[in-house]
C-alpha cells in the first residue's frame, strides 16, 4: 500500500511538471491550500527551480570558439544524407547478405583451407552483398572499417576499441574488417558481452539471448559465434543493426 | 499598404544548418558555435570538472557535431543533438581517464584566470553575489550521483523538456522523473537551511 504522504509528493513534483490533468491539479491546489507542508515544499520546488534556471555559468574561454573555426575551415563540407527510413533499407539488408555471406564464407574456408596454404585477400564482401533488387534504392558504397580486428598483442584493447566504437558512432555505419576470424573470437566476444551487459540488460521485455558462456565452452566454432553476434546485432533494442555491416577479408590461415 | 519582410535577428537553428550544407556557408555555422558554446562548455564542465579538458572536449562536441552536420533531421532540436553529442564525447574521454578530480577546483580557476588576466578590478557585488550562489550550488550539485545531477541540469538550467533529456541521456522518461524528483529532494535538503540558497 502507497505512503498517503509520499502521493502527496508526487503529486507536487508531478503539478510542478505540469503532468496533471486539469482535474487532478484542481484537487492538487484545493490540498495545498490546506496543508501547509505541502505548500512549503511546493515553494521549495519553485526556489529550487529559481535558484538552478539563475546559476551563473562560467564564461567559455574566447580562444574555444576560434579553435573550433580554425579546424572547421580544414574539414571538407558536410553532405546531407538520406533520411533515416531510406538509410535503413540501404543498410540493413546488406548486412543480412553481408552476414550469410560471411557464414558462407568462414564455414567454407574452414573446410577448405590446409595448413601452410595462403590465399589472396579477396575485395570487401560489404561492397559486393547482393539484397534485393526492390528495396535497394542506390548502391551501397564500401564503408571503411573503423575497428581492424587484426590481432596483435593487446585484445583487451581492441576489444575495448570495438565496444567503443559500436555504441559510440551509431547510427554512423561501422564495418568490422574480421581479417582472421579464428582468433579474433577473443576480441569479438567480450565485445559482445561487453554490450549485451550495457545495453541488454537494462531491457526488461528483451528476449532472451543464448547465452554467451556457451561460447566458451571447448568446441565452439566460429559459425557459432558470428551466428551470435548477429543475432546479438539485429537485437532492435540494441539499436545498433543500422550501425554495423560485416566486412570479410579472407586473408587468413586456419 | 505596404508590408515588409524583416529580417529575423535570431535566425532559426534548421536555417543556420541548412546555409551551411546547402550554400556551404561556414559562418552560419559559427553562429551555431556562439549561441551554444557557453552552454555547451558549461554542460561539459559538469560533466568532466576540468576546465583545460572541458575546453578540449568543446572544440571535439562542435567539430563533431560539423562532420556529421548532413546526418542531423532538421525537424529536431539541434540544442538537444548537441547535448548528446557531448554526452557522448564526455563518456568516451571519461572511460579514458579514469583519473578525473572529483571536484571542480575553484581555486585552481581564479589561479588560472589571475595569471592569464593580469588586469584585476574590483568586482561589482552583484557578480560576487553571483559567484558565491553558483559555488554554493555547485558545492550542493556535487554531492548527487552523476546520472541525477546531469538530469537536474539539462531540465532546471538548460531547460529542456523531459523528453529531450531522456533522449540525451540515453534512458526512459520514467527514469528521468525518478532522477529528477531524487535529485530535487536532496538539493532541498542540502540547501535549505537557515540563510542558505532557498531560505528566503
Amino acid at each position: 500500500m502507497s505512503d498517503p504522504k509520499e502521493n502527496r509528493i508526487d503529486q507536487c513534483h508531478a503539478y510542478f511538471d505540469g503532468r496533471l490533468d486539469v482535474r487532478e491539479a484542481d484537487a492538487f491546489l484545493a490540498e495545498l491550500q490546506h496543508n501547509p507542508a505541502l505548500r512549503h515544499f511546493f515553494e521549495q520546488l519553485q526556489s529550487l527551480d529559481r535558484v538552478l534556471g539563475d546559476m551563473p555559468l562560467q564564461e567559455a574561454p574566447a580562444r574555444i570558439e576560434y579553435n573550433i573555426m580554425q579546424a572547421i575551415t580544414a574539414e571538407p563540407q558536410p553532405l546531407s544524407v538520406a533520411l533515416p527510413v531510406t538509410r535503413r533499407k540501404i543498410i540493413r539488408l546488406p548486412i543480412k547478405a553481408a552476414a550469410a555471406i560471411l557464414l558462407v564464407g568462414l564455414t567454407g574456408s574452414l573446410l577448405m583451407l590446409q595448413p601452410g596454404q595462403q590465399t589472396t585477400p579477396q575485395p570487401k564482401v560489404v561492397a559486393q552483398a547482393e539484397a534485393p533488387d526492390q528495396e535497394v534504392e542506390q548502391p551501397l558504397q564500401p564503408l571503411q572499417p573503423v575497428v581492424d580486428l587484426q590481432i596483435g598483442k593487446a585484445p583487451d584493447k581492441q576489444t575495448a576499441e570495438l565496444t567503443n566504437a559500436l555504441t559510440r558512432v551509431k547510427p554512423e555505419p561501422v564495418a568490422i574488417s574480421v581479417s582472421h576470424p579464428a582468433k579474433s573470437a577473443m576480441v569479438l566476444k567480450p565485445a559482445v558481452q561487453s554490450i549485451r551487459k550495457t545495453h541488454v540488460q537494462k531491457i526488461a521485455s528483451a528476449q532472451p539471448a543464448p547465452s554467451l558462456m556457451q561460447l566458451t565452452q571447448p568446441g565452439f566454432s566460429n559459425q557459432q559465434l558470428e551466428q551470435e553476434m548477429i543475432a546479438v546485432w539485429h537485437e532492435p533494442q540494441l539499436g545498433l543493426e543500422e550501425s554495423v555491416a560485416f566486412d570479410e577479408s579472407t586473408d587468413w590461415m586456419p | 499598404m505596404t508590408l515588409s519582410l524583416q529580417t529575423r535577428p535570431e535566425q532559426d537553428d534548421a536555417i543556420l544548418i541548412g546555409l551551411c550544407l546547402d550554400q556551404a556557408d561556414k559562418e552560419a555555422y559559427n553562429t551555431l558555435v556562439k549561441r551554444y558554446l557557453q552552454l555547451v562548455y558549461n554542460y561539459i564542465l559538469q560533466w568532466v570538472k576540468d576546465y583545460q579538458l572541458a575546453e578540449d572536449l568543446t572544440q571535439e562536441t562542435f567539430i563533431r557535431a560539423y562532420r556529421a552536420l548532413g546526418k542531423f533531421d532538421r525537424n529536431r532540436p539541434f540544442k538537444a543533438w548537441l547535448f548528446a553529442i557531448a554526452t557522448n564525447v564526455c563518456k568516451t574521454a571519461l572511460k579514458k581517464n579514469a583519473q578525473f578530480p572529483l571536484l571542480l577546483d575553484y581555486q585552481a580557476h581564479e589561479n588560472n584566470l589571475l595569471e592569464n588576466v593580469p588586469d584585476i578590478s574590483l568586482p561589482d557585488v552583484e557578480q560576487v553575489a553571483d559567484e558565491h550562489t553558483g559555488h554554493q550550488m555547485q558545492q550542493a550539485l556535487n554531492q548527487l550521483a552523476p546520472s541525477v545531477r546531469q538530469a537536474l541540469i539539462l531540465r532546471h538550467v538548460y531547460d529542456l523538456p523531459y523528453e529531450q533529456v531522456a533522449a540525451i541521456m540515453d534512458t526512459k522518461l520514467n527514469t528521468v522523473r525518478t532522477w529528477l524528483k531524487r535529485g530535487r529532494e536532496s538539493l532541498i535538503k542540502i540547501l535549505d537551511k537557515p540563510g542558505g540558497l532557498l531560505d528566503e
